[in-house]
């Protein structure tokens, strides 16, 4: 499945001309406050669009049914914010629900459940409350919830911004997983470029440009020069066995970038 | 489903058997003195017991129930634990309806209709004056709930205007009972009033158990889900309303019940709407029969049961805020 943004311009002006393909991840990143969320948000179709179309395998997106819509996205809001008490395997199990018919719910969803429960390695947490879970347990609730929605694209909006290293890279670990077992395509937002080293030479990754522009680039492409750009701070690789990190060059802090 | 309803099977017993106990307990005890052995074994007595006890006690469970209920969906519908009908106007919108009816000398089967009407038509200016006030178009909670205060706190002023003009001392003892709400000479015909208009809520919102578990989660989840989720929206706060309004019809403002007992339900068997919604419909029974055997029974002249819920409830309610804070700490 292609999905594809063209001519594009969101609410806050980002102009954006780039397709999004099955069995890839795509990284969108971009500094703070550049438009990022919106973005992810209008592709979905949470927002409108100023100008331009998005279409999915050459079919306009505003003209899809909403069964037909639940079958192309799923999205991982950045704060899955809950106030009322519900089991987590109730949570995921109702990603499946897309209709508003009341007796359609069959005996497979429970399997189903337990299946993606289990993928995602949280299976320890179905019977305890949604809004009790910290932090880390719930970006996994919530993704396990988007996987349970078999959607052909998981749209991701910064949800690793407040794990602990070890959750990031279970988290990371799980969305590589996705795409390479399950063929779907994901859209990450993330403020770690350091997630851009685990992928393959031909993910994606999406930069939102001070110009308020998309750049679109693979990540064999991807340069110390282009995140310095992106991030307008000077940016350096570092290089070991054990892989690739991004910090910020100190010396070259005074030139301009 | 099966499991769910095994899990909790001990607590539908451990209600149930406190529903048995107060309903006999409310049919043997009452304002006349009345027992139950004494009731049947005298023809008189028993007309007293027929016509007069047994009506009011089964409003009262049919009362809890509704309260109980429309609480749990106005809950889920907002995602806020502190919620309840009184808040978008809908109790204090029906209790002018009633009281402008009960004023023009019109009464029976109107008075729900009038009720329905005017606090239908209050909830819903609320949302549309939130809905106006955002210009998103979105539901914003914050400003839903803010307009849903100033709005009934209008109301109420409308209601006082209406008190203070009362035709005559008969209508105006009758409106301060009812506003105080009371369960005192209600009859079958207002069972079936609330059966009519309540019953069908109930079940339907029953049905909807799983899409009261729907509304709780992030509405843009949802929509990119390919849910309806303005829709869901107005369908359940419908529900709700019918189910709240049929009660302040032929009871009064009875509040706190469709606050307290959904908290109590919640902290107790969790909070899927499939287990809630039936054991806050039994807590909310239990609750009015328990509060009613006491208004009728503890002093001479009988308490007006909104009252005495109203001492009871504000410090339960303290109670349940205390526990919440500390969870979320």
């Amino acid at each position: 499945m292609i999905v594809n943004v063209s001519g594009v311009c969101t609410l806050n002006n980002v102009r954006a001309d780039f397709s999004l393909s099955s069995g890839k991840i795509h990284v969108i990143i971009g500094s703070n406050g550049s438009g990022k969320t919106t973005l992810l948000k209008s592709v979905v179709g949470l927002l409108p669009l100023r100008e331009g179309k998005i279409t999915i395998n050459e079919h306009d997106f505003g003209q899809l049914g909403r069964r037909e819509l639940s079958r192309c996205f799923a999205f991982v809001p950045q704060f899955f914010n809950v106030s009322l008490p519900l089991p987590v395997s109730e949570v995921v199990s109702m990603g499946e629900v897309n209709s508003v018919n009341p007796f359609s719910f069959t005996r497979d969803n429970e399997e189903k459940t337990k299946r993606i429960l289990e993928e995602c390695g949280i299976s320890h947490l179905a019977d305890r409350m949604i809004n009790q879970l910290s932090g880390g347990e719930l970006a996994l609730v919530s993704l396990a919830r988007a996987l349970m929605q078999d959607s052909d694209f998981i749209m991701l909006d910064e949800v690793d911004a407040g794990l602990d290293l070890k959750r990031k890279d279970d988290y990371y670990g799980l969305i590589l997983k996705t795409v390479s077992q399950k063929g779907k395509g994901v859209a990450v937002i993330t403020h770690s470029p350091d997630f851009i080293f685990m992928l393959r030479d031909d993910d994606v990754v999406l930069a939102v440009t001070p110009e308020g522009t998309v750049e679109r680039k693979y990540v064999k492409d991807v340069t110390e020069a282009f995140l310095s750009y992106v991030y307008g701070v000077p940016l350096s690789f570092i290089k070991s066995e054990a892989g690739t990190a991004l910090a910020v060059n100190r010396q070259r802090r005074d030139c301009c970038c | 489903m099966a499991i769910i309803i095994g899990l909790s099977m001990y607590k539908y017993v451990f209600l149930t058997v406190i529903f048995v106990l107060l309903f006999f307990l409310s049919i043997n005890y009452g304002g006349s003195d009345l027992s139950l052995a004494e009731a049947l074994s005298n023809e008189e007595y028993a007309e007293v017991f027929w016509d007069i006890r047994l009506p009011r006690v089964l409003n009262a469970i049919l009362v809890g129930c509704l309260l109980a209920v429309s609480g749990v969906a106005f809950q889920a519908v907002f995602q806020n634990p502190l919620v309840s009908p009184d808040l978008l106007g809908a109790s204090s919108g029906a209790a002018l309806g009633t009281l402008l009816l009960l004023m023009c000398g019109i009464s029976g089967l109107w008075l729900p209709l009038g009720a329905l009407a005017v606090g239908g038509c209050v909830t819903l200016i609320c949302v549309t004056v939130a809905w106006l006030i955002n210009r998103r178009g979105r539901f914003n909670q914050l400003i839903l709930i803010l307009t849903g205060i100033l709005i009934s706190s209008l109301i109420v002023s409308f209601i006082n205007i209406l008190h203070y003009f009362m035709p005559d001392e008969g209508t105006l003892l009758g409106a301060t009972g009812f506003l105080m709400g009371t369960l005192n000479g209600l009859g079958y015909r207002d069972l079936m009033i609330q059966g009519v208009f309540g019953g069908p809520a109930l079940v339907l919102m029953y049905i909807f158990a799983r899409k009261l578990n729907l509304l709780v989660l992030p509405s843009e989840v949802l929509e990119v889900q390919g849910i309806n989720t303005r829709a869901l929206f107005i369908f359940i706060l419908i529900l709700a309303s019918v189910a709240s309004c049929s009660t302040v019809a032929v009871a009064g403002i009875i509040g706190w019940v469709s606050l307290i007992i959904p908290n109590f339900a919640r902290m107790w068997a969790g909070g899927d709407h499939r287990t809630l919604l039936p054991l806050s419909a039994i807590m909310g029974s239990n609750f009015v029969l328990a509060a009613d055997l006491l208004s009728r029974t503890v002093t001479d002249v009988e308490i007006p049961i909104g009252i005495l819920i109203g001492i009871i409830g504000a410090p339960m309610f303290l109670v349940i805020m205390a526990r919440n804070i500390r969870w979320e700490a």
